[in-house]
């Protein structure tokens, strides 16, 4: 700090009442940052944002910084050269709107050039430490703070590294925002004061509900907020009666249950835990009066996960998954910017189509993105359902819970390929038996994707070649669904084959109750041969029941003499013989009673139990 | 699978040194057909109780001769027809007695029977009816799930000669199926001889003893003189205890009346010195 107008509170008070007495613009408190101050209706907010309305501003560049084991590697985006900056770095980096990087660390601020990493100044910080910086082009901004204490420290920093404003605060104040000549701080909980950044004076300061702690530029506009965000426009006066022009944000629930911008308050510390690799992403996009959500859609990151999810009703809309963990990332004006610990900057546009943003080369703990005024453009990468399918090649176990996200998402599309999808991860042991018992129970309601069911059914299990059964039970439901008797000399031999579960056994038999055609009699009297005296399991009853039921249907005289012998047979288990006793009981005549139930399997068994494994 | 190894070898061994594979309880000398006793079984099969069949099947599995076929009739219409775990273990049992090829149909649906406990006893009863089809319901039983079934399906097919098997039994030999060494043994064409030969020091040795054995033992026709002699010097230069032990053991058990040449070259490993007959001596020692 070589010069600087060092303003206490105290000395603050003093300046604002000698501005206001020359008239110069009118301070609106006694001092910056007292909390007694009385609202003024929002007048003085409006003042400024009408003074600022036409104010120039340096153009928007887009910058990723990567914090590393030695400093800060970073870039402009979208595919700039990177750079690296050698020293100390305590707490996140913070980008402003024109690219300009400030690095906190070892008792200094350092302030790069974005999208060179060339030095513009540093600055002595003390014990605090940087919770977030802005820049209007020619000052810079830096809130500074300490843990745990609510001390803090505004430091307006000139492109020379001289200091020309330095007010303290006894409260915590957030993050920052600067445009022409003005610095807008969020402090209180309610409140951002709008500081003349040459001479300290607090031109006005807005009121809001809204639990402003961070102060955004994003494409031009100023945005105040925490959980919600209300934009510097005409209608800012209003603040107070919620009537200014404001952004709400409610995300689905999300795997991990990521913030979107979290307290602006707080340090904002590199966080080397899972918590930084579980993340969502959002920014307001101004449209008129009104404000929407940017790209029409958020994003969210865990782990090597990525995936974006409409604004309205929170469908997905893609998903991705990298080959390294996510550690940062951030909105664009449309599209979304990740980094991950290899050090690669993946871009995705509004559509979730992908682009290769720079390759930071070095391993990353953590990442900043500053892309407000960033139109990602990138190529197509297949159906959402082919998304989802290659992003699981590249997910652990450990991802269990993007897993069941996924699997869910993949239910919900018409599209024919999520058949065969579903069949692969219903039996994909890197699965966890959770999602893949999901994957089962979203096959059995397909409705389409036909042909892969049977090309699926024809596998067996096979000790030789590790070849796994296919999921028959679901495949089962979901052709039984469809009435596809393609399907009936399949799943009559895998009724056959002790290989496959119980549940699957049973769930074959019920279908081949509709399916089966004569063809299936060898099988389907081998099956009731082998199990209608030797069934010993509820589950395994109701499967001979079935059988017995299709038998009396396709397998005429012969079918219904076997099934009517098994009845007469004192050997045959006794639940087995009540159920084919009612089955092959005469009719009533017609008028004289209901009909009986359409199979005996569904009147007389018990609910299937787990699958016994000899 | 050591021991599961071992026992592999002593039933292979045995069965060497006796008389051949083994084989069904051969038929006692020819008795008539005893139609009106076979008859009245049927019947008691057909709708008795669990204890009258059970009795029934034993009274059965003691007609022999001639009656071996019409009772092995009787038994697979029981099996076609199903019955209690009790009844069909004790049929499936009698069918393999019985060893008729006729059985074949019915025994092999219960080699993928859901209870254990009959799936081995079909398994076991196909090696005894035979016939091309029990052939492939064992060659199905090496690609099941079940880890007893695969042994007693590898045993089997050595059991039923069958050399076309030889190639399921090598992909399941990697795998926790020792037995398969043994029907390798029995079963191998000069080429998959060798090729077995060729995973010693690959394989664990007591898993390729057993099928190491049958190879020493079986007649020149099958498996050369040359062949067994270079094995014997292959498995003198390993120069380990259990190789040691194994040619000692195959020593002790040769038949007294075997191929000289074979005598003489397991007493050379026996006693460490090379198994290379001197030039001209071939033939000397017959």
């Amino acid at each position: 700090m070589t010069t600087s107008t060092r303003v206490s509170l105290g000395l603050g008070l003093g300046l604002a009442l000698g501005l206001a007495a020359c008239g110069g613009g009118g301070g609106v408190a006694p001092s910056v940052f007292d909390p007694d101050w009385r609202s003024d209706a929002g007048e003085s907010i409006a003042r400024v944002e009408a003074k600022l309305r036409n104010a120039p501003r340096p153009p928007d560049t887009a910058v990723v910084v990567g914090v590393t084991g030695d400093g800060v590697v970073g870039a402009a985006l979208p595919s700039g050269s990177a750079w690296h900056y050698a020293g100390p770095v305590d707490v996140m980096p913070s980008v402003a709107a024109d690219g300009v990087v400030f690095v906190g660390g070892g008792g200094k601020v350092v302030a790069l050039r974005g999208t060179s990493g060339q030095k513009l100044w540093s600055v002595d910080t003390g014990s605090l430490q940087l919770r977030g910086g802005a820049d209007d082009g020619k000052l810079s901004v830096l809130s500074l703070g300490t843990p745990r204490a609510s001390k803090s420290r505004l430091l307006v920093v000139d492109r020379s590294g001289r200091s020309v404003l330095d007010l303290s605060s006894s409260t915590e104040l957030g993050r920052p925002a600067a445009r022409a000549g003005i610095g807008f701080v969020p402090w209180g909980g309610q409140y951002v004061s709008a500081i003349e950044l040459a001479t300290g004076n607090e031109l006005g300061r807005l009121l809001t509900r809204d639990l402003p702690t961070h102060a955004l530029d994003l494409s031009g506009n100023l945005y105040f907020g925490q959980l919600s965000l209300v934009r510097l426009d005409q209608h800012i006066k209003y603040s107070e009666s919620f009537q200014a022009t404001r952004f709400t944000f409610k995300p689905r629930e999300l795997p991990g249950n990521p913030v979107w911008l979290g307290n602006g308050l707080e340090l904002p510390a590199v966080d080397r835990s899972a918590r930084a690799k579980i993340r969502l992403f959002a920014a307001p996009e101004s449209a008129g009066d009104k404000l929407t959500l940017a790209s029409g859609s958020y994003a969210g990151s865990y782990f090597r996960a990525v995936y974006g999810f409409a604004g309205g009703d929170g469908h997905l809309l893609w998903a991705d998954a990298l080959t390294a963990d996510v550690v940062g990332g951030g909105p664009a004006a449309s599209g979304f910017v990740f980094c991950d610990e290899a050090g690669k900057v993946h871009l995705y546009d509004a559509e979730g189509g992908g682009a290769e943003g720079p390759n930071l080369g070095q391993k990353l703990a953590a990442c900043t993105v500053g892309a407000g005024a960033l139109r990602v453009t990138g190529e197509a990468r297949g159906s959402l359902a082919a998304q989802i399918e290659q992003s699981f090649t590249r997910m652990d176990p450990d991802m269990a819970s993007a897993e069941a996200l996924l699997i869910k998402e993949l239910g919900k599309l018409e599209d024919p390929a999520v058949t065969r999808i579903l069949i692969s991860l219903a039996d994909e042991p890197r699965v966890p038996p959770a999602q893949r018992q999901s994957a089962r129970t979203l096959l059995a309601k397909r409705k389409n994707g036909t042909e892969d069911m049977l090309k699926a059914l024809e596998r067996h299990y096979d000790f030789v070649t590790g070849a796994a059964p296919p999921p028959v039970g679901p495949l089962a439901d979901a052709l039984a669904g469809l009435r596809d008797s393609r399907a009936a000399a399949p799943l009559a031999r895998h009724l056959n084959d002790p290989a496959n579960s119980m549940d699957d056994v049973v769930r074959a038999a019920k279908a081949l109750e509709v399916l089966a055609t004569s063809a299936e009699q060898r099988e389907l009297t081998t099956f009731f041969a082998l199990y209608r005296a030797t069934a010993d399991d509820p589950a395994l009853v109701s499967a001979v029941l079935s059988v017995g039921t299709a038998l009396l249907r396709v397998g005429g005289p012969e079918g219904r003499a076997t099934v009517e012998r098994a009845v007469a047979d004192p050997l045959t288990q006794p639940e087995v013989q009540r159920g084919l006793a009612a089955v092959v009981a005469p009719k009533p005549a017609p008028g004289k009673a209901p009909a009986p139930a359409a199979s005996v399997a569904d009147s007389k068994s018990p609910p299937p139990k787990k699958a016994r494994e000899e | 699978m050591a021991r599961r190894a071992l026992m592999t070898l002593c039933i292979a061994l045995s069965g060497a040194v006796l008389s051949g594979p083994a084989r069904a309880e051969k038929a006692k000398p020819a008795a008539a057909v005893n139609k009106a006793e076979i008859a009245r079984l049927k019947q008691v099969l057909e709708s008795g109780s669990e204890a009258d069949k059970l009795a029934a099947l034993d009274e059965l599995g003691k007609l022999g001769g001639a009656n071996a076929a019409p009772a092995a009739g009787v038994v697979n219409e029981l099996l076609a027809r199903g019955a209690s775990v009790a009844v069909l273990g004790r049929a499936l049992a009698l069918a393999g007695k019985l060893a008729q090829p006729a059985s074949t149909a019915a025994v092999a649906p219960y080699a993928r029977h859901r209870v254990s406990e009959l799936r081995l006893a079909a398994t076991r009863a196909l090696s005894s009816t035979g016939g091309p089809d029990a052939v492939s319901a064992l060659r199905a039983g090496l690609h099941g799930d079940d880890q007893a079934s695969r042994g007693f399906a590898a045993s089997g097919l050595a059991t039923l000669k069958a050399k076309d098997a030889v190639p399921d039994l090598f992909a399941v030999l990697a795998k926790d199926v020792p037995e398969a060494a043994g029907a390798i043994g029995e079963l191998c064409a000069p080429a998959d001889c060798g090729k077995f030969v060729d995973q010693l020091g690959r394989l664990p040795f007591d898993l390729m003893q057993t099928g190491l054995a049958p190879i020493l033992l079986r007649p020149e026709t099958e498996v050369s003189e040359q062949f067994k002699l270079d094995l014997l010097e292959r498995l003198r230069k390993l120069q380990t205890e259990e190789a040691h032990k194994f040619l000692e053991t195959i020593r002790s058990s040769y038949p007294e009346k075997g191929n000289a040449w074979v005598k003489y070259g397991l007493d050379q490993a026996v006693g460490n010195k090379p198994v290379v007959p001197p030039p001209g001596a071939k033939g000397k020692a017959k």
